[in-house]
């Protein structure tokens, strides 16, 4: 007898994610790498030409996406940190030395910055 | 029965004799603080609709055969309740596999991806008289949570990374491997580590989406597996590159 069987593909779109809040917050997560590109080719250009990049920081759209390029850089830092152990095959109290770690060391590495370009 | 409240469901159906595609079929069940979702599948196909097919055996959350999607969410249908939906609930096949008839999928990649990477103990050439292999309660934990898998699929229905490339191997089948590579008694690694570092269905396939382990029934944490996957693999990589050095230093040796 001929099989019955007509299994049904159900297809995935380009939108697969835009329904599920934990799909959307991945994808922004992923997303700030969008921001890290743009901080990087402002690095760039201020490297290239370091008085003129000065004006245009000083831009208010530039300071804006700025902003947001920072808030980005923080929720990269904090996914990324709290994933970080999982490859590590800890305990949950060394769980969360790792993320406490990390966290300390770019606390300080961000004052040592800041105390070079200030001071 | 007659006087318990009564919730309204709607579940996938899809006959392959008849049907193009499948389709949402609405039902009212009635239920108590107790009624799993599987308990109202059972009460459809008992009273009211005897064709709906669904897969299901112990009913208590360990033999992973009543995967299905609760409002879009992979659950086990015996360890999901209608209490916790109010507003009803909408039951689908698990995503991200082919439907065969309503509720049920062909879970065949899943399965073969388990068989692909071995997960049994490999080149251990302890015999029986020399008694058990003895392990300390480290070497246990380093692999235990890993084991508790009980092939359900929900992970698979979790991850959009297998959704789009059923080549994937995923993150149950990774999960037993890793588990495998991580057990003192075992010794397959090398059996195992060129399925893990394919470029195509490998676990460089994954990208860390990490609902894998949010949806898991068993808490075994596959997308932390995956990782420790990926670890192995590069650590790999670079000693087969070292080893690939030193055999062209050798040929060269022999040459002049």
């Amino acid at each position: 007898m001929a099989s019955k069987r007509k299994p049904y593909v159900r297809e995935m779109d380009a939108n697969w994610w835009k329904d599920h809040p934990f799909y959307r917050f991945y994808m922004i997560r992923e997303g700030t790498a969008l921001f890290a590109i743009w901080v990087s080719l402002l690095l760039m250009c201020g490297m290239a030409d370091a008085g003129g990049i000065l004006s245009v920081l000083s831009n208010p759209l530039i300071i804006l996406i700025n902003l947001v390029a920072f808030a980005a850089a923080l929720l990269h830092a904090k996914t990324w940190f709290d994933l970080a152990p999982k490859a590590m095959n800890l305990t949950e109290a060394q769980n969360r030395l790792v993320i406490g770690g990390l966290w300390a060391l770019t606390l300080a590495v961000s004052l040592i910055v800041l105390l070079v370009a200030f001071a | 029965m007659a006087d318990m409240n009564k919730m309204s469901l709607r579940v996938m159906r899809y006959n392959p004799e008849r049907d193009d595609a499948p389709r949402m079929q609405g039902y009212d069940v009635p239920w108590d603080p107790s009624t799993s979702f599987l308990d109202a599948l059972s009460y459809i196909k008992d009273t009211l609709d005897p064709s709906l097919s669904f897969r299901s055996s112990c009913r208590m959350a360990i033999c992973g055969s009543c995967g299905v999607m609760i409002n879009g969410v992979p659950k086990l249908a015996c360890k999901t309740f209608l209490r916790d939906y109010p507003e009803g609930a909408a039951v689908e096949a698990m995503a991200n596999f082919p439907v065969e008839r309503d509720l049920v999928v062909d879970l065949t990649h899943f399965l073969e991806y388990i068989q692909t990477l071995k997960p049994y103990i490999l080149g251990n050439q302890r015999r029986p008289e020399e008694g058990p292999n003895s392990q300390t309660p480290e070497q246990l934990a380093a692999f235990r949570k890993f084991s508790m898998c009980i092939n359900c699929g929900l992970c698979y229905a979790a991850c959009p990374q297998f959704g789009l490339n059923s080549g994937f191997l995923g993150p149950a089948a990774l999960t037993l491997a890793q588990r495998y590579n991580l057990d003192s008694r075992d010794f397959g690694k090398a059996e195992r580590m060129p399925h893990i570092n394919k470029e195509k269905g490998g676990v460089w396939a994954c990208t860390f989406v990490g609902y894998c382990s949010e949806v898991c029934p068993k808490h075994v944490d596959p997308a932390s597996a995956l990782q420790q996957c990926k670890v192995e693999s590069a650590l790999d990589f670079a000693a087969a590159v070292l080893n690939c050095t030193k055999k062209k230093e050798a040929g060269h040796g022999k040459q002049t």
